[in-house]
């Protein structure tokens, strides 16, 4: 049968009578071909949420820990945009470093907390970058304590609200990249609940009363006050009517954290002090821990 | 159409397309790898770029160069020591780093010599980072 | 005939498809890289916050100045851990130059061993005043010295 169609139709090319298979094969091909070259874009790396979150996250991060910041009004700028950022026509980029790198100044950080309360979360976005033509990021910015965790996190605290905690919360159900700087805060005595100096050449009475659980409690004794003095620098120090320090001596001088101590604690604690012909001071914040002489917190970045 | 029905080369199509096909699934697993290829050169870029070395570097030199200006008489030679200690141990990293003080102004007040201002070259370099700045120093 | 050239082209294109998945690089995840770049942060900031000039007990001054073969800085030491996320370990040295020698040499702080997810971070500093480190004392000029810090992951995901 095939022989018969073939040899009389061998003369007329032009019938113009495809087969089916040919059709079918074709359909299907171009079908998936289409199919894969939408799929193209999705794979290029820009699209890819995934790989372009990271740097995003240490750039916000870089920005704020590494840099004072910058305002301008197109005439007159500087880098104090903590005194600014509520001024019409002022363009700002926040900043919150101190004097060195990794240290933070107080003012810009709260300029910063108020700048997200007052101007919203659409102003903080475009201000650190995170919006373009096609895609807005969302952000969280906080200050914890160095032991917290993604589970559990701990915010850095003046009083009884965070220290800086601003953008929406995390989401658990997309992909979110989060990066960390340690940081430490340029002035102690801002974020400090208790920041008292310890300096007499006789014997004083001090008494503290903090609320356990805290970011850290230390005692910090440079020196004798009074070289000439014959008397030896002593401490005795109760917790809560425990005796937990009693120095004497050359012992006296040094950094005494009682921050465990008081932690193991819960609710009130009185803390009694008496000290004699010593130059110190006594520290006690949520804020962070004392390392290094200053407080040390974490800057949290996420975004998504 | 007539002589893609012969025999023999009416497969022929489907091993062609066959054959696109299989030259598409390479070339689009070629354009995924170098998509990951990306995300690892973020990280290795910021693992490798020496921003913290220059910045030690600098503050070293504008630190120490200070504290050392308040003994006149023996800044050069300190100044030259620190530079030769710089050089050694940035080396171990691959860079190579120096800091130069070069225009030292002095005044004599009293019979107390001191000095004023000195300016410092500090320079930075390695395979893929050149660094290089000139800093006034002045001294109250 | 057409079946032979079908199973040809089928062939052909799972065999294709198979080498392709065969390969590692398609496999290997894009967030692994990041996770070093957090923990080089993580020991760049610590050296950054313990080479503080503010002079107190736990910095790398204050422990510099006094060390030798019998004082171990565990002020310094514990600041680190603390500063350190729980699941990193680390070890510190100090690598200076030989005054007299010219040489580069290293003090092991501690003496622990890398493993192989170790990260380095290093910062420089020059120690005012003090004694040299296992070197007679001859400290009229200071010594600029680096301090790398491996840290590995113990365990992370």
């Amino acid at each position: 049968m095939m022989n018969n169609y073939t040899s009389r139709a061998r003369h007329k090319h032009d019938e113009g009578k495809l087969s089916l298979d040919i059709i079918v094969g074709l359909t299907i091909f171009l079908l998936s071909f289409v199919f894969i070259i939408q799929y193209i874009p999705t794979i290029f790396a820009s699209e890819r949420s995934e790989i372009a979150l990271y740097p995003l996250a240490y750039r916000i991060s870089a920005l704020l820990a590494e840099d004072p910041g910058y305002w301008s009004n197109g005439s007159v700028n500087g880098t104090d945009w903590e005194n600014y950022y509520s001024q019409p026509s002022v363009e700002v980029r926040p900043g919150l470093m101190g004097s060195e790198v990794n240290v933070l100044d107080s003012d810009k950080i709260d300029a910063l907390r108020n700048f997200y309360l007052s101007a919203g979360e659409g102003e903080i976005r475009k201000a650190l970058g995170l919006e373009t033509p096609d895609r807005e990021f969302g952000f969280n910015i906080s200050l914890q304590l160095l032991s917290s965790d993604s589970s559990n996190p701990a915010y850095s605290t003046n009083g009884s609200q965070p220290l800086l905690l601003i953008g929406d919360p995390i989401p658990d159900w997309r992909d979110v990249a989060r990066y960390e700087r340690i940081i430490a805060f340029e002035n102690t005595t801002t974020v400090s609940d208790i920041s008292s100096r310890v300096d007499t050449p006789n014997t004083v009475n001090y008494n503290f009363v903090v609320t356990a659980p805290v970011g850290s409690f230390v005692i910090v004794i440079l020196d004798r006050n009074d070289n000439q003095s014959a008397t030896e620098p002593w401490m005795r120090v109760d917790v809560n009517g425990n005796r937990v320090i009693d120095v004497y001596g050359n012992d006296t001088i040094g950094l005494f954290d009682l921050t465990t101590t008081i932690n193991q604690l819960s609710g009130t604690v009185n803390v009694d002090m008496q000290v004699h012909n010593v130059r110190g001071y006594v520290i006690s914040t949520d804020a962070g821990e004392y390392i290094g002489g200053r407080i040390v917190a974490k800057l949290v970045v996420a975004v998504w | 159409m007539e002589s893609l029905k012969d025999r023999g080369t009416e497969g022929q199509i489907i091993i062609t397309m066959a054959l696109m096909i299989s030259i598409l699934l390479a070339g689009l697993s070629y354009v995924y790898s170098q998509n990951l290829l990306a995300g690892t050169e973020t990280s290795i870029t910021q693992l490798n770029f020496p921003k913290n070395e220059i910045r030690d570097l600098r503050r070293i030199a504008i630190e120490e160069l200070t504290d050392y200006a308040s003994e006149p008489s023996s800044f050069l030679d300190r100044a030259k020591e620190l530079d030769r200690q710089i050089t050694t141990l940035y080396a171990l990293h691959g860079a190579y780093a120096s800091i130069d003080v070069f225009d030292i102004k002095r005044s004599v007040v009293g019979g107390q010599e001191s000095i004023t201002s000195f300016m410092v070259r500090i320079v930075f370099s390695n395979t893929e980072v050149e660094y290089e700045e000139t800093i006034s120093v002045q001294l109250t | 005939m057409m079946t032979l050239e079908g199973v040809i082209a089928a062939v052909l294109i799972l065999s294709v498809a198979y080498f392709l998945f065969q390969s590692t690089m398609i496999i290997s995840p894009v967030s692994d890289e990041v996770v070093y770049v957090q923990m080089r942060q993580y020991g760049q900031d610590a050296l950054t916050i313990i080479n503080s000039q503010t002079g107190a007990e736990d910095t790398l001054q204050y422990a510099l100045k006094r060390i030798n073969s019998t004082y171990t800085p565990y002020e310094l030491l514990n600041s680190l851990e603390k500063l350190l996320p729980d699941y990193t370990d680390f070890n510190l040295q100090v690598y200076y130059v030989n005054m007299t020698t010219n040489e580069i040499e290293v003090y092991n702080i501690t003496n622990r061993i890398p493993t192989s997810t170790t990260v380095t971070a290093s910062t420089y500093l020059v120690i005012r005043n003090g004694n040299s480190l296992m070197i007679p004392p001859s400290s009229s000029i200071q010594q600029a010295l680096r301090v790398p810090m491996p840290m590995s992951p113990y365990c992370w995901r």
